[in-house]
């Protein structure tokens, strides 16, 4: 099978384990949500190397930019108490 | 199949904002918001991620006819010595001598692009192995991907569907290539005789791609459904 098909099929039940269980833990921040999605594009990305369209993956800039903002005001968060 | 999934990445990610909007606006209800959300990230995935342009079956007919017409053209001409696998500005070639000879590689790169060219004294044919052009679609000089192994397999696994598995093992100036569960074997004693099976011509032209060094396959163990190939990098 190709390593995108693989990719796409690991990606895709990944997100769909996180959903779940999450909700059956009740819980109910949307950035954790979020946070876990991204974290598992880059797990599956680095495991099976995609290749794409575009000579960069974009996406992954996008992703990390959200991943970023949800750090800094998670600790934003708690600094300001 | 390109267009296919495009339309259809395109799709999931307007569903998944429809999903994820509504469900947060209305329905107020976190886990559905997420799950939209995870819809947008996959659909925008399928969209960028690399269609398979042409169905593997089909890339292996090609190759294998351009092999043939090599074995006719090779059937007409005496060559006792290996090719020598030569990076050029535009491809890289497959230098084969007609006289028993020690050429210096940098001098065949100096030669013009025909098929039977005179390096000094001595003449040899210029070739263009198959899969060259495949090797350049690839965009190696674009890529930030420089490791041999991971080219390879995109080659000949991914792309080609020739074989299952690449290993390499670099070691000095040469470079151990041991591919696995082969799928496709040639009909071509003259070929496989002067450039190496098909899977070994392969890997020799894309490592004097890469490494943008002359390259020549000095050893090929055919084994069950495996080759070991060793390959000699030429010059500095």
């Amino acid at each position: 099978m190709r390593k995108e098909t693989l990719f796409l099929i690991t990606y895709a039940l990944l997100m769909m384990i996180t959903v779940p269980s999450l909700a059956a833990l009740n819980e109910n921040r949307l950035d954790v949500y979020i946070s876990l999605f991204i974290l598992e594009y880059f797990v599956a990305n680095s495991i099976f190397r995609p290749r794409y369209r575009t000579k960069h993956d974009f996406l992954a800039l996008i992703l990390f930019t959200i991943f970023l903002y949800i750090v800094a005001n998670r600790i934003l968060e708690i600094l300001l108490g | 199949m390109s267009d296919k999934l495009l339309t259809s990445g395109i799709a999931l990610a307007v569903f998944g904002t429809t999903l994820s909007l509504f469900s947060h606006l209305i329905l107020q209800i976190v886990p559905l918001t997420a799950l939209g959300i995870a819809i947008i990230i996959l659909g925008t995935t399928i969209a960028i991620t690399s269609p398979q342009p042409l169905p593997k079956e089909t890339i292996q007919l090609l190759i294998n006819s351009a092999i043939q017409n090599i074995e006719a053209l090779l059937e007409e001409f005496t060559t006792i010595e290996k090719a020598l696998y030569i990076p050029k500005k535009e491809r890289t070639y497959a230098y084969i001598p007609l006289n028993p000879t020690q050429i210096d590689p940098n001098q065949i790169k100096r030669t013009p692009n025909r098929l039977l060219v005179k390096v000094g004294e001595h003449y040899g044919l210029q070739l263009i192995p198959p899969a060259t052009e495949l090797i350049k679609a690839l965009n190696l000089e674009t890529t930030e991907e420089t490791n041999i192994e991971d080219i390879l397999r995109t080659l000949l696994v991914d792309l080609t569907d020739l074989a299952e598995g690449v290993k390499t093992i670099s070691k000095e100036n040469t470079i151990i290539v041991e591919i696995n569960g082969i799928k496709l074997e040639i009909e071509a004693p003259n070929y496989i005789e002067t450039l190496g099976s098909l899977q070994a011509s392969i890997t020799a032209t894309t490592i004097a791609t890469i490494l943008k060094k002359p390259v020549k396959i000095l050893e090929e163990k055919l084994e069950k459904n495996k080759t070991t190939i060793k390959v000699q990098i030429l010059g500095e």
